[in-house]
Formats: C-alpha cells, structure tokens, sequence
C-alpha cells in the first residue's frame, strides 16, 4: 500500500472551519443540493482522517464532478454569469477536499478560500461584510500557519493567534497600497449579478405597488448637496414617467412613439428635443450613491442640466444609467428647479401619447371629469375642483381596500381610501377624461437628514408617485393630489402623514428608526448611518479621482517619482516597524525557582572542576560527575532528582527544600576533613 | 559545463562565507531567503484577486488583493526571524557501520524570548528533523546520515531551513558544523568465530572442530555451514536443528590481518569487524593485531570501540600496501 501523507490535525481543523466561513454567507444564494454535498463531503473528509473511511477513488470522483457539473448547468441553465460562476468555484472548493492527498492539494483548497472570500465582496460590499471577509482571511491564514507547522502541533490557537497577529501587520500596508497603487478601470467586461430580485420603483405601477414599497425600510439612494439641502416640500426625486394606462397598470409610453428623433440624449449626442426645456434662475447641484436596484433609472430633481458619464437624458427629462445598476453607483447631477417643460403647444402625436386612455374603463368617471371640467371653466380651475374633492372625505392609508375593475370608479365614489399611486393614477385619468394632457410620475418623495453628516438618506418608504400636468404657456407642472389629503406626506415624511397604528407598518422589524422617539437610540442610528455613507463615499467610491486629489494634497505636485518615493519610505517605515517587533530578540523569560536553584548547582560544581556540556541532560551530568568524584555521588543524584521532580513532574512544593539542599552543597574537597 | 563551473563558484562562495564553526548562531549574513513554489502561487491568487476586483470595480476585493499582498511581503519579516537568531551546535555524533545511518546529535537553542517554529535540519541525502523551540529555549536534535565509506566521515552541509509561518517563503543556508562521524568497516560474516587454528597466544594450535565438545542443538539458520546440520534429527521430521559445538579453549584470541590473506585490505577489515562484534558478545578477551598496529587483549565496551576505530581508521604503512598488493 502506498504511503498516505496524513494532513496534520491542526491544519485540516483550521481549514475545515475556514472553509465553513467562506462559504457560509453564499448559502442563501446556493442550491441546497450543494449544501447539503457540502457537508457531506466535510464528513466523508473528517472519516478519512480519523481513518474510517478511504478517500474515494477515480470513479466515484470523476462521478462527483460530473454530477455537480451537470446540475449546476441544469439548475442555472448557464455557466457564463456570476451566480453559477461562484457556484462553479464552491463546488470545486468543496470537492476539492475529497482530493486533499498532498501538502499541495491543502494549498490549492486554501487559495480557492481566498477567491471565495472575495467572491462573497462581489455581492454585499456593507461594513459588515467586509469585517466578516477580513475574519476570513484570518481563518484562511490560520490553515496556511497550520499547514506549515510540525505534525503533532498541539496548540491549534495559537495558529489563529498568529493569523490574527499577522494579518493586523499587514493592514497599514494594506491601506497604503490601496490609497496610492494606480486604479485601471475595468479591464473588460464582466458578469454581473443577474438574479437578484429588482428594488425600488419597477416600471408599471399598479394600486398596491407603492404601498408595498413603503412597507420596507431598505435603502434607496443617498444625497449629499453641495449647497442647501432644499425643504421636504423640494425633495421629488423623479424616476419614471409613466403615460400609457391600460386600465389597471400604468406603465411608460412606447420607446417607437417618440417621433421627434431618439429617446436618448448623451453629451455627445444631444437631440434637438432637449431644446424643449427651458431653464432659469439657481441651480442644486448634488452627488448621489445610489443603492444597486438592478434597474436603469437615477433618480434626480426636476429638471437635470448637468451629469456624470455613463447618465442618459430621456425624452421625459429624466436620467437612465447605461446599464441595471447592479451595484453602488455613484454620480452628480445639476437640477434647475425653475423650468419649463415644453411650454409650446404639443403636436398632435404627443396629445394622442398624454390623453390616452382604454375605452370601456371607468364610465363614471369619464362622465363626471366632462362635467366638472365644464364646470370649471379653465383647466386650473377644473385641477382645483379635484384637489378639493379629494380634500373633502378621503383616506391616505397604507392598507386600501381592494378594488375591482373600474379601479378609479370605485376608488373616487366607493372606498375613497388609498395610498399614494391611488390618488395620482385617479387624477391623471380625471385630467385625461377631460382632455388635459397629463401623466404619472414615481419616484421618491423627501428623505431624512443625517445631521452627523449633512446628507439625505432616501429610503424605500419615500417612493411616492404625483402627476404632472401640461397647461397651456407652462408646459408640464407637478401636481400632488396626495398633498390635498395628507399635506403631512410632502411636509414632513410619510409616518406623520399616517396613524400611528399604521406608521408600525413602515420598514421591516429590524429599522431601528422605529424607535425615533428614544434619543439615544436614534442618536446611534444616525450615527451607525453616517459611517455608513463614509464607508461608501470614501472607501467603496474610492476611485482614480479621489486618488488624485488624495495624492496632490500629500505631494503637491504629483509625479510617478514622487508617488514611488511616498511607497518607498511608508512601506520602507512600517515594514521597518514590523521588522522591530519581529526580529528584536524578545526579552529573556525569567527562569523558574526551581532552574534557578539548578543553575547556581551547576556553577558550583563548574568552580570545582566539573563544568556541565552545552545541552547536557541533567540526569547524564549527574552520571558524569559521580563517576568523577563518588563522594558527591549522594549529593549531586539527590539534588537531580529533585530538580527533576520539579520540573518535569510538577512537584513545586519540593522547591524548599531543592534550595536548601543546593545551599548545603559543596564540590571543593574537604581538605582537613 | 557552465553550470559545474557556476555550482563549483557558488559553493567555494558559500565555503568562503560560511566557514565551518560549531556553534553557529544564524543572522542575516548567513541566511537566504527567496519566495518559495506555494508562494509563487500565492501570487498567482493575489494578482487575479485584483483582477477580478478592478474588473468588477469592486474596491473591497482590490483591498483584499492588497492585503495578501502585505501578507506575502510581512510573510518575509516572518520566515526569516524563524531562523534569525538560532544557534546550531553538533553535540556528538554515534559511530556506524558503512552501509548504515550514522547518529548526530545537534542542540538547537536560542537566546531571548522568541519563539521557533518547524525549523527543517537535514542533510541532502539523509532523514530531516523538524525542530520547534516553542517554550522551551534548547532542544536536542538527532540526525541521520547514511555513510559510504570507513572512516572519518564529514557529512557536508547541513541544511537548515524553514518555511514557517505561511509556506510563502523559504529561509534556509547551509552550514558547515565542523561534523566528524566515525564509521567502521561493514561487517562481513567470516566463518564461525573464532577459527580453531587462530587463536592462542602462546602458538599452541586448538584442535580442529571434531574436538570440539558437543554442546547441545539449536535450531538451524539460513548461512550456517551444513555440516553442523543434525541431519538425524531432521529425518525424524524435528525440523533442521545444528549441532552446536563449544571451542573451550584458550579464553585470549588475537584478531590477525593475516587470518584473510585471500581478501583485499577492505575485505579483511570487514571480516575483522564482524570477528570484533562476534567474540564480543562472549566475555572472551581479544587482541587485534594489523600491520602497525597492535592492540593488546582486553575486553568490554570501550575496549571494543578502541578496537573497532583502529579497524575504521586503519591505514596499511608503505610496506603492507605493498605486500596486499603483490
């Protein structure tokens, strides 16, 4: 039989559990089998090394592959695409273990370890999750050390001891490469994140569709203003403009219908409708950090002027991104709050766009909108009369009842409860009923101020939807019926516009803004918020821009000599640092009672002749010196014994007398004896 | 060619530089450090880490990229203060037969607080002992080293090296602990000892073997001669058993390099030695008498020792040479 190199125990217990942390926050995006393979294999390993079982051989091996392979393909339908990508590499992590013969083949599984640690960064990169993936990295460094210890190693804590030890040394450099090592952006295109569900706003809307939103307390975006930060009354984030209506959902008017040249406007590409829009007196400029919503559509203030790259204009005036922002996006805009919006009268094709509506919907509302708005005399007039009928006896609520077919019949003359997307899909279609063009938009509404920082933080529960309503000489003017109900909903935030049953119902159990009313406790959550947004603008927005600037306040004038120099003398000073620590010689640990007493023996029989070799034994000294001279034979065995039972039997309690002893002795001969 | 030439240069260099010294304590002049293959790996790992982090823009994988990075560069600091500062001395060495390990022993020690893990003591070709000064400050290391030819042996270099703590890096030198192993002949069996006609220091010749007292059987070993066999026994089925004989004379052989004229110098040596071994498991005194040499009879461990070296060591003077020659 061949000769087995058994991983020692202390090296196989560290990667065990290392492998257990790297893996553990991919679970929930994992297909269970593999779970359920994972820990099996963990046992079959565990059996090998206890020497129950063998390792598997080629077959059963080539078996596993195939069968992960093939329903990893079968379960994603694709291997090119970061979910199956990661799944690849932890079942290759995983199987690797029953594999795990050589040194070499426990190195290949702990450098798989690092990539999975890295791969979990690739789906949350939260304060936590890095704190978590730099535990790893310990756990992971512990299995290397115990890989590089001798077999037999019986301390497994001070291996991690070491990691932990080891990996602190290495944060300073770390932070330095990371401030001033040169950033390339992507070098090409990679997979990305593709089946995580789509937050925030989606692009149709609904009854019901916002008032779930409101519910959760993730984040949307942050918003950091260069200037003033506007009132909660300013702060409508326009995301989506929606101007098609089927009877139900409302959704954004067809791509095609446009006929005034592309929707889309870059920099580079300016269209002539862009003309359309006028814009007057100050501007707000602000940075956003966007939360990946796995959608195209920014969220900005009426009406953007100026943008970051990879930002499109729509021919609605709102921003798309290039691509679904499937992570952290950041980027500035420049808003115009005083504005018209194609104030000249619409052609006809863009009247069909904004007044359409499905014929056999909602019959009495299409009565009563002619009504009224003859009634009314302007169309000013005939948007007040419904603001105020709206003002009379409805509901702002996060739990409407549930309404039938014609949705907005029985909204305005039956339940005459709703939420947000209720009123503005309401208003809309009594302004279309009655010729004036008008549509939906959603986006968010208001925001809270972290007064640690200075900055906005918009969440889920601010989505909001209003209309926008196109007169005559004005162009497009923002509308919100909800303003009409619950002016509280655009003063203040959401919770004071509702009951206070109802606002328990705003954002998930563990929001701690739920507890707003306990100073402390709110105090700590702005807090937890801000260092939040620092780690986000400063660590995971930290881009060649941010180098640059970093890199110009440290060295005035920035050249590639300059920044070697810096990383030469930092580097050069905090290796020097850490050379210090480990290489000056540690203070020499005090030696017991008991060696002491032992020493001061030693040199007694040394003065008489008798010197002990380097590294003798003492009970092999002891030999030598009674062979020597038999009158100390007594003596010198009495007092090895002694020593010895001290020091190897743990019998400290004879140190008295090892002390007495060695006191009594004597190596010169007693001449007058 | 070229490589020789470069290998004969490096070690010369190496001769030079690391002269041959016990104790030796190891510092910076005396150790090398150079990346090994699992972190030549490493930085494999490392470099697509950041990859991945820069295609993905993803800041926090760049910043574990950095980390390993460190990590490989804090890991030189650390292998090398695993040696850094350890004192190698040879402690004795235990004499060998040619053809089997030789003992060494080493002590490794280290002055101060630190610590040492997994410090790799070997040579070349023989077995490789891991040393560890944990919480201790001395420790004893025994060594083995197989050996060619009788004689002093020097065992040549020593390697010591580590690749504590992370395998990323090897530190290692080789040092020249002034090691001399003494080896004896191989012991090579020559006849059933002792020869009757060979021993007796006053010249009076034993008998031959069928005056040997017969002493009892014993059962029958593979090389032993057949005529001992008791082939009556065996015929009755008892198995092949030996009659054994007992030479009960003179208690005082002389070992003599003329008993195995027939044989070269080493071949008479290594009869000589396993005569040596033999008679000294009996309590009988023995002498050994080689050109120039003379030990005179005596028994016991060092007696032995003393004779066994002068078997190792022994050189013939001109004279001899030349009459094993002719």
């Amino acid at each position: 039989m061949k000769l087995v190199y058994q991983l020692p125990r202390n090296s196989l217990a560290w990667l065990l559990v290392a492998q257990a942390a790297a893996i553990a926050p991919h679970i929930p995006r994992l297909p269970v089998w593999l779970v359920g393979a994972w820990l099996f294999v963990v046992a079959w390993r565990v059996q090998v090394f206890r020497g129950v079982w063998a390792f598997p051989g080629a077959p059963v091996k080539a078996l596993l592959v195939i069968v992960c392979g093939a329903s990893l393909l079968f379960g994603y339908g694709r291997f090119f695409g970061l979910e199956p990508m990661v799944a690849l590499l932890l079942a290759a992590f995983v199987l690797k273990l029953l594999e795990m013969h050589r040194r070499r083949d426990a190195l290949v599984v702990i450098y798989l370890g690092f990539f999975t640690c890295s791969t979990q960064l690739l789906f949350s990169t939260t304060m936590p999750a890095a704190v978590y993936a730099l535990l790893c990295v310990v756990l992971l460094t512990a299995a290397l050390i115990g890989l590089n210890q001798s077999e037999g190693h019986k301390q497994p804590l001070r291996s991690v001891q070491l990691a932990a030890k080891l990996v602190l040394q290495c944060l300073p450099m770390m932070v330095l490469l990371f401030l001033v090592l040169p950033r390339l952006g992507a070098l090409w295109s990679v997979p990305m994140q593709q089946s995580a569900a789509s937050t925030g706003v989606s692009d149709s809307m609904s009854p019901g569709d916002i008032t779930r939103l409101a519910r959760s307390g993730g984040l949307a975006f942050r918003v950091a203003f260069d200037g003033a930060v506007p009132p909660p009354s300013q702060r409508y984030w326009r995301g989506l403009v929606f101007s098609r209506f089927d009877g139900r959902r409302w959704s954004q008017a067809r791509i095609a219908g446009f006929r005034d040249g592309p929707v889309l406007a870059t920099p580079d590409n300016p269209q002539p409708w862009q003309r359309l829009v006028e814009v007057s007196g100050s501007s707000r400029t602000y940075e956003v950090i966007m939360e990946p919503s796995h959608q195209p559509w920014l969220f900005a203030l009426a009406t953007p002027r100026d943008y970051s790259t990879g930002i499109s204009l729509t021919r609605d005036f709102r921003l798309v991104y290039r691509e679904p922002v499937g992570k952290r996006l950041r980027y500035r805009v420049t808003s115009y709050p005083d504005y018209r919006l194609e104030a000249q009268p619409l052609p006809d094709w863009r009247l069909r766009q904004e007044l359409q509506l499905p014929d056999d919907f909602n019959p009495r509302a299409r009565r009563q909108a002619q009504e009224w708005y003859r009634d009314a005399g302007s169309t000013e007039a005939y948007v007040e009369r419904l603001l105020d009928y709206y003002n009379s006896d409805f509901t702002y609520t996060l739990e409407p009842p549930p309404l039938g077919r014609d949705s907005v019949d029985e909204f305005l003359w039956g339940t005459k409860r709703g939420f947000c997307e209720h009123f503005a899909g309401s208003f809309v279609f009594m302004l279309r009923a009655a010729g004036v063009p008008a549509r939906v938009v959603v986006g968010y509404l208001g925001g809270e101020l972290n007064p640690l920082e200075g900055y906005l933080q918009v969440r889920q529960y601010d989505a909001h939807a209003w209309a926008e309503v196109w007169l005559r000489g004005r162009g497009w003017v923002r509308v919100d019926p909800t303003g009409a109900v619950a002016p509280e909903r655009i003063e203040a935030d959401l919770r004071s516009a509702l009951s206070e049953q109802e606002s328990q119902l705003v954002s998930g159990v563990l929001a701690l803004d739920r507890y707003r009313a306990i100073a402390w406790l709110n105090r700590l959550r702005l807090q937890w918020d801000a260092l939040n947004y620092r780690w986000h603008r400063r660590v995971l927005g930290y881009d060649s821009t941010m180098q640059a600037g970093l890199l110009r306040q440290l060295l005035g004038e920035v050249s590639p000599l300059r920044v070697a120099l810096l990383v030469i003398g930092v580097g050069g000073a905090i290796l020097g640092l850490i050379a210090l620590r480990v290489l000056l010689k540690g203070r020499k640990p005090r030696p017991s009672p008991a060696t002491r007493q032992y020493q001061r023996f030693v040199r007694k029989l040394s003065r008489a002749g008798l010197a002990r070799a380097p590294g003798e034994p003492p009970r092999d000294f002891a030999r030598r010196v009674a062979t020597r001279r038999p009158d100390l034979e007594q003596a010198v065995l009495a007092i090895t014994d002694l020593y010895e039972r001290i020091s190897y039997a743990g019998q400290a309690a004879l140190v008295p007398e090892l002390r007495r002893s060695v006191a009594r002795f004597t190596a010169t001969r007693n001449l007058f004896r | 060619m070229a490589v020789k030439y470069f290998q004969r240069r490096f070690w010369r260099w190496v001769r030079k530089r690391l002269p041959a010294q016990s104790p030796q304590t190891l510092d910076r002049f005396k150790l090398f450090i150079f990346p090994s293959a699992a972190g030549a790996g490493f930085l494999v790992v490392t470099l697509l880490l950041w990859l991945v982090g820069t295609n993905y823009e993803n800041n926090l994988v760049i910043g574990l990229a950095f980390l390993l990075t460190s990590l490989f560069v804090v890991s030189i600091l650390h292998t090398f203060g695993n040696l850094s500062g350890v004192t190698l001395r040879a402690l004795d060495s235990v004499p060998a037969f040619v053809g089997e390990d030789a003992e060494v022993t080493l002590l490794v020690s280290a002055e101060g607080g630190r610590q040492y893990e997994n410090i790799l003591l070997g040579w070349p070709d023989g077995s490789t002992v891991a040393a560890n000064l944990l919480d201790s400050r001395e420790t004893r290391c025994k060594l083995f080293v197989p050996t060619r030819e009788r004689g002093w042996m020097d065992p040549g270099r020593l390697l010591v090296e580590t690749y504590y703590p992370l395998g990323l890096m090897r530190c290692w030198t080789w040092l020249d602990l002034d090691i001399r192993v003494l080896v004896y002949p191989r012991p090579i069996y020559g006849g059933k000892v002792p020869p009757a006609e060979a021993v007796a220091d006053d010249g009076s010749l034993a008998a031959d073997h069928g005056s040997e007292d017969f002493n009892g059987l014993k059962a029958y070993r593979p090389g032993e001669s057949l005529r001992h066999i008791a082939w009556k026994h065996y015929a009755r089925g008892q198995g092949l058993h030996t009659k054994d004989f007992t030479a009960l004379v003179d208690q005082r052989l002389w070992l003599d390099w003329e008993f195995f004229d027939r044989f070269d110098k080493e071949g008479r040596l290594s009869r000589l030695c396993y005569w040596v071994l033999e008679i000294s498991k009996t309590q009988n005194e023995y002498g050994l008498r080689l050109p120039g040499v003379e030990i005179r009879p005596g028994k016991g461990l060092e007696h032995k020792q003393q004779v066994l070296k002068a078997l190792a060591l022994f050189a013939p003077p001109a004279r001899a040479a030349r009459q094993v020659a002719a």
